[in-house]
């Protein structure tokens, strides 16, 4: 519900032809209709292969029923909205393609993407204070943020006081990694 | 009069020096994470769940009440002071809010925002005191299928009766149930949805889904953004935030009418505070037109003092509904949910019967909140909006290792870590392509209540379908939800085709 400032400008009508316009554009829902169709296909694979095992008391729906509930739930809210997006007039589209509030800093976020991948990979090898520190500096420099050498010393503060408070203080196990060899 | 001796119990065992420290703590970072834009009480909540192992149930569960009221009372600062709302829930306080700073009040506005915060949850908690056992009562007639009516009531609810498209709700309604029945089946034993992975055997934490979905999702989606965004001016907040008697006698009876609008919304899965407070603004305004000399579009005071007092009655009856009926009504309920999950208890009926002790305690930390809220706020709003200089940053980079540092924490395993990213990634697409996110929080922590009330439903009568309408509960339950769909789909009908006659009268 938040008010979009453009949303009242209507479309530069030269965008308006369909011809200049990616078949992409404005049509971003298809990333939503392909999300809900693998959450669909996923309960189907795992109903159909599904072992049952043990006795369900004499409900029809057993262990498998409700995920075919689901699953009809994923799959038709997916067809519904990819459906919507093919159909989408030109206009409309175009519209969506040029509203400002859409853009995407790709480079920003894969920045911040691979920090969290790199954190879930190497905390167990690098252990916490580095990977921690890694993923700090990751997503803040991602984020804009300037020295890049300050990014990396706020995040080992951090870090190291996170340590301290829950793995000292409250016996939270957090791995050491290559630090505890030395 | 029960309730009352129940609560100086209450009173008696909230007002130790440890517990009134988890009170302010939790006030202090509600308000805190309700000033600053993209984050709220939900992901503080969720963020705090997975490192609450060391403390005792009751100082988590008031330290995450007083973040849940603190959201409310901090959302309308920024709103107020520079024109974007800390959170949805201030959309409605800010319009005319920002306008009363624009005059040279701001002082005012931030003071009638606190008090009307104040005095929406103080009723709405009050109420809840003198109901809450006669719901629970309600609540101890219900078997399986009552259950699932209510689970039922709750999905659709929010899904399609809320949100603006019933579509995309339903759409994230399948994902949040699709994550709940993965693992174990609870009565037959059967291996589900884990193709063999035995890390998902206990189905997918709540934590990991909470923290990657409120969380991770929302600094991805930040990282998308860099660079992107306008710039933001705070308008100074000079002088006392005394109200005059003026002020006082516009204010006074629309707090009371914003609580009246926030109070029911808190028993129905709206998803929160939004409705409620748009509602609230609404009136005043229509009534404002109305006046001889209509202060609407310069500052009116009252359209600050019913929203505000609107969104704070609904957390107030939402704690009601969350201790007596155990449905949670808006995401952040369903995270305390999730919470009393943790600790081994079940909300409900049965929990005034069981642990009345803790429930009592609860409430009247409710109370204690509320007055703290109202002292970190009143004399000290500008000193909140000083938290919109902080870093974005350094900001998202600590949300980022904290929330990593607590999927660690519940589990130490590499494979929830992945499936957090992977979780955090659906996060970021939900956000960037406007699909709501409070039905899969909902989805996730009823949907085994759905699932099982359903199959032991079936079970007992044989299959015979007619039992889920059998009792006068489930057949109100369902006339109520039918009742919600039809009066949604006329509205959505009606405003469609006033957008085209609008539309079609327009020149161009």
């Amino acid at each position: 519900m938040t008010p979009r400032p453009d949303s009242d400008h209507p479309a530069d009508p030269r965008a308006d032809t369909a011809a200049n316009l990616p078949v992409t554009a404005g049509r971003g829902d298809l990333v939503v209709a392909a999300l809900l169709a693998v959450v669909g296909v996923v309960l189907v694979v795992g109903n159909l292969t599904m072992d049952v095992v043990g006795e369900d008391g004499t409900s029809v729906l057993g262990p498998a029923g409700f995920g075919w509930l689901v699953a009809a739930l994923a799959l038709g809210t997916s067809v519904a909205i990819a459906a919507r997006a093919v159909r989408r007039p030109a206009a409309e589209r175009a519209q969506e393609a040029a509203d400002p509030t859409r853009e995407m800093n790709v480079p920003a976020f894969l920045g911040a993407l691979g920090g969290l991948v790199g954190f879930a990979v190497l905390l167990q090898p690098l252990g916490w204070l580095l990977s921690a520190t890694g993923l700090f500096f990751a997503v803040s420099s991602a984020l804009g943020s300037r020295p890049l050498l300050r990014n990396a010393a706020v995040g080992f503060a951090m870090a190291c006081v996170l340590q301290l408070l829950f793995g000292a203080a409250l016996g939270l196990a957090l791995p050491s990694g290559v630090l505890g060899w030395l | 009069m029960d309730q009352l001796t129940a609560l100086l119990g209450g009173f008696g065992d909230v007002l130790t020096p440890a517990n009134v420290l988890w009170i302010v703590l939790g006030a202090f970072l509600g308000t805190a994470v309700g000033v600053l834009p993209g984050l709220g009480s939900s992901m503080a909540v969720a963020l705090l769940l997975p490192l609450t192992f060391a403390l005792d149930p009751l100082a988590a569960l008031i330290m995450f009440s007083g973040i849940y009221f603190g959201g409310l009372f901090g959302d309308s600062t920024a709103g107020i002071l520079m024109n974007t709302p800390g959170n949805s829930t201030a959309i409605a306080t800010t319009f005319e809010g920002h306008r009363m700073a624009l005059a040279g009040r701001a002082p005012q506005a931030l003071a009638t925002a606190a008090i009307g915060a104040f005095l929406g949850g103080l009723v709405a908690t009050c109420l809840v005191v003198l109901a809450a056992p006669t719901l629970a009562d309600l609540a101890t007639r219900f078997g399986p299928g009552e259950y699932f009516a209510l689970a039922l009531f709750a999905f659709v609810a929010i899904a399609a009766v809320v949100g603006e498209s019933a579509v995309r709700g339903l759409a994230a309604l399948s994902v949040g149930l699709a994550l709940a029945v993965v693992g174990i089946d609870q009565s037959t034993g059967t291996e589900r949805y884990a193709f063999g992975v035995p890390a998902l055997f206990d189905g997918v934490s709540i934590v990991v889904i909470t923290v990657a979905l409120l969380a991770l999702g929302e600094v991805l989606h930040v990282a998308s953004r860099t660079g992107r965004a306008g710039a933001r001016e705070l308008v100074p907040s000079r002088g006392r935030p005394w109200l005059s008697r003026a002020d006082l006698r516009k204010a006074l009876p629309a707090w009371l009418r914003g609580a009246g609008f926030g109070v029911p919304f808190g028993f129905i899965p709206a998803g929160g505070a939004e409705v409620p407070t748009f509602l609230a603004y609404g009136t005043e305004r229509s009534l404002d037109a109305r006046r001889e000399e209509p202060e609407f579009g310069t500052g009116a005071i009252r359209g600050v003092a019913a929203p505000e007092a609107a969104g704070n009655a609904t957390a107030g009856s939402a704690m009601g509904s969350l201790l007596a009926l155990g449905l949670p009504t808006s995401a952040t309920a369903a995270l305390l949910l999730a919470t009393f999950q943790q600790y081994g208890l079940q909300p409900g009926p049965l929990l005034f019967e069981r642990s009345g002790d803790l429930v009592w305690a609860l409430l009247a930390s409710l109370f204690v909140a509320l007055v703290t809220l109202l002292l970190l706020n009143l004399p000290f709003s500008p000193l909140w909006a000083k938290l919109l200089e902080l870093p974005q940053g350094y900001l998202y980079a600590g949300i980022t290792v904290f929330a990593g540092l607590g999927v660690y924490a519940t589990g130490a395993s590499g494979f929830d870590l992945g499936l957090m990213v992977a979780l955090g990634l659906v996060g970021f697409v939900m956000r960037r392509y406007d699909l709501p996110l409070a039905p899969v929080l909902i989805a996730v922590i009823l949907g085994p209540l759905a699932e099982y009330s359903l199959r032991d439903a079936l079970g007992n009568s044989g299959n015979d379908p007619t039992t889920l309408v059998s009792s006068p509960i489930s057949v109100g339950l369902y006339a109520l939800l039918l009742l919600g769909l039809a009066v949604t789909g006329w509205r959505r009908r009606s405003a469609r085709r006033s957008r085209t006659g609008a539309d079609a009268a327009a020149p161009s």
